[in-house]
């Protein structure tokens, strides 16, 4: 997916998009941890 | 030799899937059918197995799946509409945003794990077309036009919500956009929640209403909410639209310029409302004419293509027959979503891989009948399993027999061949009875449909009888154009009748084809011919040959809030739950009378939500 | 992987990790012992009790849309409206903005193969 985001920043021409996607990636990674996932309590705890 | 390629359409409405053949449509099937959910979104699973299935092919023989939209110019819109109205509009962005970063970001991913998930093959390449090219491409392709222009307009793509091209045989050129949040079908859609419809699937009754009203408001929308601007194109005035923000598609605004708030569902329809129906209807018109004009003067072009959402509104596709400046018009009959299907094959076939296109005189559209079908002995399997009475026919004894019927004012569900595929019923799964009675209406309204009684029903009808009964001139194959009753056939109103208003001039008799005459004289025509229907043709020449007249009422088999029916047992089923007096499939026919009485509760209507 | 651990990650994984993550709060809350006895009998039940591990799981969903709403409303107004402004300044589409004319024109069509 994100040679697919750097791909579309670079056809686009959006590149001041990139400050808004990365801080998206970051909180987003948070989210895509679904809550079925064995593993995310580890990640709830910290927030 | 992968010979097939594979449209779809999912994740926003109306998902649906379209099996090409050498660049030939040889099957389409919206997934609601099947699942039974009205406009459902989800994966079209069961369409692509049927398609498949129904070809004894496997995706081995499909060269390549196209999805109708580009999720990640889409996702682009979503954000700077966010960025625009923030720091406001946070409701709506946690309701979007996280279904957009766990799912539709990975669409990809995602598209291909539920191809995997079918067992139907090793998973194509995937493609992706863009929401309007599907659109335009739906509308030119299969059209009778080697060289024509084409419009689309709907509520919004990617960022086009309106869009123009140029077609040439093959080929399809864009020319300009017009781009969110200016778009004419989110705004016929906010003055229909505003009404109280539910949106997508309210305009088409907004559409209905008005007739009733008086375009009196429509200098305050143009002054206030549709800006037309001198070389054609429109701009929405966004202090009266929530959408870009909110949940909600108007603004407070919105309510405080009519000086009344929005009506709520269940409420009952005032003159009022009839009044911003009739207006904006007007403002829809007067929009979409100078766009087609503007086009023509850009194209030279002598004939258009019309799909988008708003290309189902078919008074202004009338509109725009008299008065855009083309000489003939064509227009997808699945003009919504579920048609991008469509469009992203032809697309796809035509545009990146060359594939030659041969014009079909009529059109490439096959009577939009191209979904699933059922022989007799699978018919004749399920009435037996069920232990239904009924007669097994010659065709021409079932013909027979259904046109005496129909002469006794019973209302036949027919059940014929192939689906259609588009939001109307084309006479392979619909509903008809006689034209002529005066309470039919309302008996229609109340028995069958249990649904508002300001609808009009509209007529089928044989082409070539066409223009002695409604002034129009060319035929209407697919309901997509209204026309008015003849003068001689009108009947005068008495003078109490004349100052009647709103849902009481509906019992009032107007035409000698009362079911389907509206209170503007004015009816959603569909006229046939043996080319494309010959069963129904047939049947309206023996119906003729009964009656003098070859109009019937033609609405869909369904019951209210409930999708077409597809199968044998749909349709039974619609059959037992309503006062639908006799049931045609194929050549088979089951009468109520010959029934042991329902066991069946009345609860069904709390099965499907109403729309 | 075997047939076995894949079996045991589905049923139990998720309360383990739950009872661990949970102890390592609760500890770093009171930094006693007092309320892991509570914690065990959890582990215990869900351990043993389908509908009890069912129950932790809608509850985890349940902490995660909570979550999800958080971190989002937080992450709206921090990064997200600032950078709004931003944009309006300098890089707003003309869509947005006043215009004599909305025609936008187009030429070309994308490329197929990619979603944008």
């Amino acid at each position: 997916m994100f040679t697919h985001l750097w791909a579309y920043l670079r056809e686009r021409k959006k590149f001041w998009l990139l400050p808004i996607i990365a801080a998206f990636v970051v909180f987003g990674g948070l989210l895509l941890v679904s809550p079925t996932n064995p593993y995310s309590p580890f990640i709830y705890t910290f927030f | 030799m992968a010979s097939y390629l594979l449209g779809i359409s999912c994740y926003y409405h109306d998902s649906a899937a379209v099996l090409l053949e050498d660049g030939i449509v040889v099957g389409a099937v919206q997934e609601e059918r099947f699942t039974r959910k009205k406009h459902d979104a989800s994966f079209p699973a069961r369409s692509i197995s049927y398609l498949l299935r129904e070809r004894g092919v496997t995706l081995r023989e499909v060269r390549a799946v196209v999805y109708y939209e580009k999720p990640f110019l889409t996702f682009e819109r979503l954000i700077e509409t966010h960025l625009e109205a923030s720091p406001f509009g946070l409701r709506s962005f946690l309701a979007s945003m996280p279904t957009w970063m766990k799912e539709k970001l990975f669409l990809e991913r995602l598209l291909k794990r539920e191809l995997a998930q079918l067992g139907a093959g090793p998973v194509p390449e995937l493609k992706f077309s863009e929401h309007h090219l599907s659109h335009a491409s739906s509308a030119f392709f299969p059209s009778p036009f080697a060289d024509a222009a084409v419009l689309c307009a709907d509520g919004v793509g990617e960022w086009a919500t309106t869009s123009a091209w140029r077609g040439q045989g093959a080929d399809l050129t864009p020319l300009w956009e017009i781009h969110f949040p200016h778009s004419l079908g989110l705004f016929y859609s906010t003055l229909t929640a505003y009404l109280g419809f539910k949106v997508n699937s309210g305009e088409y009754k907004v559409m209905g209403l008005a007739p009733y009203g008086k375009p009196r408001f429509a200098d305050r929308m143009l002054e206030n909410l549709l800006q037309l601007n001198s070389d054609g194109s429109f701009a929405l005035n966004l202090r009266y639209f929530a959408f870009t923000k909110e949940l909600q598609m108007f603004s407070p605004a919105l309510e405080d310029l009519f000086g009344r708030r929005a009506r709520r569902p269940e409420e009952l329809l005032e003159p009022f409302h009839m009044d911003v129906a009739a207006s904006l209807q007007l403002v829809l018109e007067r929009a979409l004419i100078p766009l087609a004009r503007e086009l023509r003067r850009q194209t030279s072009a002598t004939r258009l293509c019309l799909a988008g959402g708003v290309a189902l509104n078919c008074v202004a596709n009338s509109k725009l027959l008299l008065e855009s400046g083309f000489e003939d018009l064509w227009i997808q009959p699945s003009a919504g979503d579920a048609g991008g299907a469509l469009g992203a094959a032809l697309a796809y076939y035509h545009l990146a891989e060359k594939g030659e296109r041969r014009v079909c005189h009529g059109d490439a559209q096959k009577g939009s009948y191209l979904g699933p079908s059922f022989k007799a002995v699978e018919i004749e399997s399920f009435l037996r399993k069920n232990n239904v009475p009924f007669q097994k026919l010659t065709q021409e004894d079932m013909l027979s027999e259904t046109s005496r019927y129909l002469d006794e004012g019973k209302i036949i569900g027919w059940f014929q061949g192939r689906m259609e595929f588009g939001p109307r019923a084309l006479g392979h799964r619909s509903i008809l009875a006689d034209a002529r009675g005066a309470e039919l209406q309302k008996t229609l309204n109340l028995k069958i449909k249990f649904r508002e009684s300001f609808r009009p029903f509209a007529p089928v009808v044989l082409a070539e009888d066409a223009p002695e009964i409604f002034e129009f001139d060319r035929p209407s194959p697919y309901m997509l154009f209204v026309a008015a009753v003849r003068p001689e056939l009108r009947v005068p109103l008495a003078p109490a009748d004349r100052t009647k208003f709103g849902i009481d001039q509906l019992n009032v008799v107007r035409s000698t084809y009362p079911a389907i005459t509206h209170v503007d004289y004015s009816a959603r025509l569909q006229t046939v011919s043996r080319d494309r229907n010959p069963i129904l043709a047939q049947l309206l020449e023996v119906y003729r040959q009964r009656t003098q007249s070859s109009v019937l009422v033609n609405t869909s088999f369904n019951v209210r809030g409930e999708p077409i029916v597809c199968t044998p047992e749909d349709a039974y089923r619609c059959f037992r739950r309503t006062e639908i007096d006799v049931l045609v499939l194929e050549n088979f026919i089951v009468t109520k009378e010959s029934l042991p009485p329902s066991n069946q509760s009345e609860d069904w209507r709390s099965e499907f939500e109403l729309d | 992987m075997s047939l076995s651990w894949i079996r045991f990650r589905n049923r139990h994984l998720l309360t383990i990790n739950f009872s661990l993550a949970a102890a390592l709060v609760l500890y770093g809350i009171r930094r006693d012992f007092a309320w892991h006895l509570l914690l065990v009998v959890w582990l215990l039940l869900a351990l043993r009790f389908e509908r009890m591990a069912k129950f932790q799981q809608l509850l985890l969903v349940r902490v995660g849309r909570i979550n999800s709403t958080l971190i989002l409303t937080l992450f709206y107004f921090l990064f997200f409206a600032p950078y709004g402004l931003l944009y309006r300044c300098f890089f707003r589409k003309p869509a947005f903005q006043q215009r004599a004319s909305t025609f936008e024109e187009k030429r070309k069509i994308g490329s197929f193969d990619r979603p944008f």
